[in-house]
């Protein structure tokens, strides 16, 4: 870039910037309005929308969902949700990587297209049949029900990303410990799995952001209010009240509070994450 | 079969089957592939049979044929529904895909604070389809109150009525999809600059190459596998949307934001009806398209020779 002049250099610079700018005030404006919202007081968030920030903080909103709502519950379920997927779904694909990866067999890649395909057709095409499943299993509306089913959800992703890191560690390790004798499930417990920390690291992320978001099935499968998660249990919240821009706001940000935590702490793995399962590199 | 069980340890010929199997890779598998067919790929098979039924919930349903389909292709409303639905996965996608390598071609060029201008693109995609729906609710509130009509305000323009005109509705659905699912076009825009030689634009540097001509005749031809599966993903989202256009217009006003999913939602589960025969052909319209972008894809990335490397 030596032939561009610096005036000419400068101007690029600037409209880089300009752009970059104008970018990221559309992406996140809305997302810091209603932040500010739920903690703006009564006149401003209804009188002057184009204030963003509150000239006096009031979390008295807060206070009140939690006391006149079961949010609290709902956010002990989406945990209970989320967390579960993690476990279980990864502890599944952690197996099923391994297998797959230390392995060659026949139907090892109709297997692994099987996954690939499962997991690129979104369950809620098949909405229907996973309700009627879930009731004839007795499943519906419990929270085991949905753990269940969430973790069956998250095992091809799990699947996708692990069999990727796995594939990096060296079989020569694996091949040393079998020679002292060591059993497979020693070995995927005390070489694989601390190797592949990484990958389940950000597997466990990109499930749990996806499962806590997810809002489709939880709303078919689930009835309760003591099982609703937290969007689901939130649409019910705001449905009961779609006017109290304050409540929509808080309750709002509730859901996002944890998601937006989880993002500027792990950005990189679930950016790791999501790229692996989608396309290998 | 071959296992990886060294000879020396155990001689494969005096292994019987079972032992073969137990020491194999299935044992592994197995746990993951039964959850994985029975909650996923069963459902799928399940729902062609629900599809020829006229099942409604609590009623068992008997085999009526092909009638759901010949109903639904015969209803306006459906019919409707998909046309809509087909012009949103277009503008949909094509949006996605345009700004997403726009602000990708951004963030190749030399400029500080990438980083932190790269995390805002992505928050958009990393919230919830739900919030989403609430976020743009608020923004596009009909009233002077509203955060769109109030900067229209200043200019002195009166209000648009951005979700209860049927026209102006199915913008605003098309619009915030396109905000939501920028960042994940941007991300796989982004790898595959990345890929491209750092020789191959310092050479056409040196003939002189506009930064136009640079883009059209090596980074676009350079970045075609990676475009073509960026537009598949985004088409089988777009299909498959659902929570944000319920919680923003919940298909209304009218039907006139009635894509797909919300269909099918609602022959099922929201009319009262609760035609679940019916709705399951509409979930097999649904299958099948996607499965044909899923096949597409396969065969794009040459899965067969190795873990889908594209």
């Amino acid at each position: 870039m030596k032939r561009i002049n610096r005036p000419g250099r400068l101007a690029k610079l600037g409209l880089n910037h300009a752009v970059a700018l104008f970018a990221a005030f559309i992406f996140t404006y809305p997302v810091i309005w209603i932040l500010m919202a739920s903690i703006k007081p009564d006149v401003e968030i209804y009188r002057e929308p184009l204030r963003l920030f509150p000239s006096r903080i009031d979390v008295s909103i807060f206070q009140r969902i939690f006391q006149t709502q079961p949010i609290a519950h709902y956010l002990v379920n989406s945990l209970i949700y989320s967390l579960g997927a993690v476990v279980i779904s990864l502890a599944f694909a952690l197996f099923a990587s391994y297998g797959l990866s230390r392995h060659e067999f026949k139907g090892k890649q109709a297997t692994l297209i099987t996954i690939l395909m499962v997991q690129m057709i979104p369950a809620l095409v098949s909405i229907i049949p996973i309700y009627l499943l879930m009731q004839r299993l007795g499943l519906y509306d419990t929270r085991i029900g949905m753990v269940i089913l969430y973790s069956a959800i998250r095992i091809p992703w799990g699947v996708w990303i692990l069999v990727g890191f796995i594939d990096q560690i060296p079989k020569a390790l694996d091949e040393a410990a079998i020679v002292d004798g060591a059993s497979k499930f020693r070995i995927l417990w005390q070489i694989i799995f601390p190797l592949a920390l990484p990958g389940l690291a950000s597997a466990a992320i990109f499930t749990f952001v996806g499962t806590w978001n997810e809002f489709a099935i939880a709303s078919i499968v689930l009835r309760s209010s003591t099982n609703l998660s937290m969007p689901v249990g939130s649409m019910a919240m705001i449905a009961g009240d779609p006017n109290d821009w304050r409540m929509v706001s808080m309750t709002a940000t509730v859901n996002l509070l944890p998601v937006l935590a989880v993002f500027a702490l792990l950005q990189r793995h679930i950016i790791a994450g999501l790229t692996r399962g989608a396309v290998k590199e | 079969m071959q296992s990886i069980v060294q000879p020396s340890i155990q001689p494969l010929n005096r292994q019987s089957k079972i032992e073969r199997f137990i020491h194999g890779p299935w044992p592994f598998i197995l746990p993951a592939l039964f959850g994985l067919v029975f909650m996923r790929a069963f459902p799928f098979v399940w729902q062609i049979w629900l599809s020829f039924t006229n099942m409604r919930l609590g009623r068992p349903g008997e085999f009526i044929g092909l009638q759901n389909y010949r109903v639904l292709f015969q209803n306006p409303v459906f019919l409707s529904s998909i046309a809509y639905t087909g012009v949103f996965m277009v503008a949909t996608v094509a949006g996605q895909m345009f700004f997403g390598l726009l602000l990708a071609l951004l963030l190749e060029e030399d400029f500080k604070g990438k980083a932190v201008y790269r995390m805002t693109f992505l928050i958009p995609w990393i919230v919830s389809g739900f919030v989403a729906g609430i976020l743009w609710q608020l923004m596009l509130v009909e009233t002077r109150f509203g955060m769109f009509n109030a900067l229209l305000d200043l200019m002195n323009v009166p209000p648009v009525r951005w979700l209860s005109n049927a026209r102006n509705a199915q913008m605003s659905v098309i619009m915030v999809y396109i905000w939501k699912g920028l960042g994940f076009s941007l991300l796989l825009m982004s790898g595959g600059l990345k890929i491209i030689p750092q020789e191959m634009i310092e050479s056409a540097d040196i003939d002189g190459a506009s930064y136009l001509q640079k883009l059209r005749l090596i980074k676009l031809p350079m970045m075609k596998d990676i475009i073509s599966v960026n537009i598949i993903f985004s088409v089988i989202a777009a299909l498959n949307s659902y929570e944000t256009v319920f919680v923003l217009t919940g298909g209304g006003p009218g039907g006139a934001t009635s894509i797909i999913a919300l269909v099918m939602f609602n022959t099922a589960f929201g009319d009262g009806r609760n035609q679940l025969g019916r709705g399951s052909a509409i979930g097999v319209v649904m299958f099948v398209v996607t499965l044909i972008f899923v096949i597409i894809y396969v065969r794009k990335t040459n899965f067969a020779k190795g873990y889908g490397k594209p």
